[in-house]
Order: C-alpha cells, then structure tokens, then sequence
C-alpha cells in the first residue's frame, strides 16, 4: 500500500471544491470490518475506486493493507482499481470470493 | 440455461430431473457440500453472504461461456446463501449433453471459474470463532 496518499475522511461532509456522491457497498470481511454495509460518500471529482477504499481504510485499522488484495466492482461490473468514479457512481469492494463448495 | 441464487435448501433432485431429456446421453451433476472440518478443523456450520445481483449476472455469464465452448442442452446453477448446516448442498451444477466427454468438461469448468469470479463469500464457523475465507490465490 502506498503511503504517499494524504489520508482524508470519507465522510459526508462537502470536501472543497468539486465533489461527486458516490454509494459504497461494502461485504463480507470488509463489511464486518467498517461496522456497515453500505454508505454514501461525498469524494473530490477525480478519485479512483482505489482511492476511494484507501481513504475508508484510513479510519479503520482492520483494512490496513487490504488495498491490493480486494476488487472494485462499479454498477455491478468489475473495474480496474484506477478507475475514476462519476457521480452518482456505484462502488462495490469485492474481497477475495469463496463460493462454491 | 437456469440460474438461481436460493436462501432456502436446494432440491437436486429437481435440477436432476430438468436436465434429463430424451436428447440428452449424458448428464453430469456436481454437489458442493457443507464438510464438518477445514484441514482437521471442525467446523460446527457455514455461511454464505452474496453481492446478489452481480453474483447472478456472474454465473449467467460462466453458464453462457460453457454453452459456448462446448456442445450442451441444459445448464442449471443453483447456489445457496445465509446459514448452511454441516452435510447441506452449497452448489449444485447440472449439465446435460448428448455426449458424456462434453458434460463432464463444461461441469468441471463451472464450478472451477465460480470459486474464482463469482462475488459470493464463505463464512467458516468453529467452535471457539469464526472466519471469512478469503483465498490469497487462484486454485
């Protein structure tokens, strides 16, 4: 995980500037981790999928190192992590799966 | 080709019977089971959470790509979610073809390719805690 990128709470306060909404589904071990399994986020246009889940991993210590080993999905397709999201965006983070048997 | 995500207990027997038609000489069926223990472990029960409306659109698109590769009548995936007990059906894949080689390949084929895409999780539960498993690797 990078440690250059400054840390900012996702939270539902405006950042300055411009900002998009964004939907955050959350499942499984993550899900757990956050304490939610869905929240709704104000971000800086130009943030990425990755961003997105590094700036939620900042407030919670059992995400730490997480960021290369979960998935975006956004509207319900798989997204490369430096996807930039859109307002109005839904970003599933999909951890590692284990259906079947 | 039938897809279906279910929270109650799957009936096999009803997949079993939709896929065994006059056309068909052979049908390949795979059962994905609840074990009692993770390497030695015992494990007392099992949950399954799903990102419900991709994981649908997930198997539909393993269904489709199997239908594509190989020559088949009949696809069925059904795929269990909530609490599963020890000895309960996680999955089952019935393949129907008019060649057994063909229905043998394309079952194996999607239960492989579901362990790896499709955005369903696995929640082990002992006797002292739980666990989400969540593996590192493909395979």
């Amino acid at each position: 995980m990078s440690g250059s990128r400054a840390p900012q709470a996702a939270t539902d306060a405006a950042p300055a500037g411009a900002a998009i909404r964004v939907s955050l589904l959350l499942f499984a071990s993550v899900a757990e981790a956050v304490g939610e399994r869905r929240r709704e986020v104000r971000v800086p246009e130009g943030t990425t999928a990755r961003g997105l889940f590094e700036q939620l991993a900042a407030d919670v210590p059992a995400l730490a190192g997480r960021a290369d080993h979960v998935s975006f999905a956004r509207n319900q397709q798989f997204v490369p992590p430096d996807t930039v999201l859109a307002d109005g965006d839904e970003l599933a983070v999909i951890p590692p799966v284990s259906g079947g048997a | 080709m039938n897809i279906k995500l279910t929270h109650e207990p799957i009936d096999a027997d009803a997949l079993i019977q939709r896929v065994t038609r006059p056309g068909n000489g052979g049908i390949c069926t795979f059962h994905g089971i609840v074990r009692d223990n993770m390497d030695g472990r015992p494990v007392v029960k099992l949950e399954y959470e799903a990102f419900e409306p991709m994981a649908l659109q997930e198997l539909e698109h393993i269904g489709r790509q199997a239908e594509e590769r190989w020559d088949l009548s009949d696809v069925e995936i059904e795929h269990r979610v909530g609490e599963l007990q020890i000895g309960e059906a996680s999955v089952v894949i019935a393949v129907g073809a008019p060649h057994r080689a063909e229905a043998f390949e394309a079952c194996r084929y999607i239960i492989d390719t579901l362990k790896t895409t499709v955005p369903i999780w696995k929640k082990e539960f002992y006797r002292d805690g739980a666990v989400w498993i969540e593996p590192t690797a493909a395979g």
